[in-house]
């Protein structure tokens, strides 16, 4: 049976290498899709999930191996890709975004959620980016359940309004 | 489809994640872990410390007045040594002798070559060695490489700049960084076919395929507006360096001399 989480991050804490390329080979496909979306920025994603998981292990002594890592680590990665992004004031993401976009990838939709206020875009994003609960989203972001739920009606809402899609 | 399914297929990733970003990442998270694990052993060593430090007070004292031997230091002993540059069935035998596996990286897995050359090594020379039966990887690259060709391209005329860079660099796909406001350190290194440059102020950035001649000139470029900076700021560690690990038959693996690293007080 392969290895919990939290079984290879208390091996990690330890000083264990190997359960360190674990974890890392476990979670880091994820932490740059998360990079990509968040940060639109294909070109400097995998740096910003370099940065966040570099800061995640670097502080790996503090994580509760008790508690789940993938919603702790998750946090990380997306507090660091929307750092990233205030940051970087240049960023062309919707650029990006639209120029890497299949054929099949309605633009239309990619321009309107770039338009939206960045509280209800990262709710949109990660809510159909990364398919995560609204339970989960709130985790991630650090705020109760309820503002996630109701970022996440408004973020839709405006869509709506946006693409004239009929509720 | 609805608006939640328009959503999906418009935010739908399916970037491969690249094998060779994938390696340099997992250096820079391994080394944090480490370093995590020293902090996490400091913070340890001190909640306990207190009551203990009557006791560590009377041993420094006892061990300031009892007679000693002078044994040899076991510190060497305890550090990785530099492969780097070794031949690689060298490198192999020195890591068995010390009871640790070899682990090839990057080129290829297999026996030892005569002919092939260690050009990089993780852990790194002088870092704590892994206990016995750890493993230890090694880049090794297949052909003799070109040291007498490359050289430090910073501070040459742009001619003697080029000379430095591989003609196989040809081509080299470029990633852009973004700005950031607090600069300590400047790295641009060449990986696979990927450049990284760290961001500095009053720097443009770039992104997209180069010349051999266009990397020399942004590392040139690079270098000259830093040393615009002179005195600007309190300390400025910059560090330009060259690493390069190709394929086609050509150069497979390089770690270059091409590392500066400067300060203005």
């Amino acid at each position: 049976m392969e290895p919990s989480d939290q079984d290879l991050a208390r091996a990690a804490q330890r000083g264990d290498r190997e359960a360190v390329e674990t974890l890392f080979a476990r979670h880091w496909p994820a932490a740059c899709r998360t990079a990509r979306l968040l940060t639109g920025d294909t070109a400097s994603a995998e740096d910003v999930a370099q940065d966040a998981l570099v800061r995640a292990f670097g502080h790996l002594h503090r994580f509760d191996a008790s508690r789940p890592f993938t919603p702790w680590l998750r946090r990380i990665v997306i507090n660091t890709a929307l750092n990233h992004r205030r940051r970087g004031a240049r960023l062309v993401a919707l650029d990006n975004r639209l120029t890497a976009a299949q054929p099949d990838q309605p633009t239309d939709v990619l321009r309107a959620v770039e338009r939206l206020s960045e509280d209800r875009r990262v709710v949109v994003l990660l809510r159909f980016g990364l398919e995560l609960t609204p339970a989960e989203i709130a985790e991630a972001l650090g705020v109760p359940v309820g503002t996630a739920n109701s970022r996440l009606a408004r973020a839709m809402a405006d869509l709506r309004t946006e693409l004239e899609v009929p509720r | 489809m609805n608006l939640d399914d328009t959503l999906r297929t418009a935010l739908r990733d399916d970037d491969p994640v690249d094998p060779q970003r994938l390696d340099l990442a997992l250096e820079a998270v391994t080394k944090a872990a480490m370093r995590s694990r020293r902090r996490g052993r400091v913070r340890r060593v001190t909640s306990v410390s207190l009551p203990v430090t009557g006791v560590a007070v009377a041993g420094i004292g006892l061990w300031a007045i009892l007679p000693r031997g002078s044994g040899p230091t076991t510190a060497p002993k305890t550090l990785m040594p530099e492969l780097r540059g070794l031949r690689e069935d060298d490198a192999w035998a020195r890591l068995r002798a010390l009871g640790l596996f070899p682990q090839v990286v990057s080129v290829r897995r297999g026996p030892p070559a005569a002919g092939a050359t260690v050009v990089g090594q993780q852990p790194a020379p002088g870092d704590r060695l892994p206990a016995p039966g750890g493993r230890v990887r090694i880049n090794v690259a297949e052909v003799p490489l070109p040291r007498d060709n490359l050289g430090d391209p910073v501070r040459r005329p742009m001619s003697a700049g080029m000379a430095c860079i591989p003609a196989s660099c040809d081509g080299l796909r470029v990633a852009a960084w973004p700005r950031r406001a607090a600069i300590r350190r400047v790295t641009a290194s060449i990986e696979g076919r990927v450049i990284v440059l760290r961001p500095v102020r009053g720097t443009d950035y770039w992104q997209g395929t180069l010349s051999r001649s266009g990397i020399a000139a942004r590392l040139l470029a690079a270098r000259g507006t830093l040393d615009g900076w002179g005195g600007s700021r309190p300390t400025i560690a910059v560090e330009v360096r060259l690493r390069i690990h190709l394929a086609d038959g050509r150069v497979r693996g390089y770690s270059s001399p091409v590392q500066v690293r400067s300060g203005w007080g």
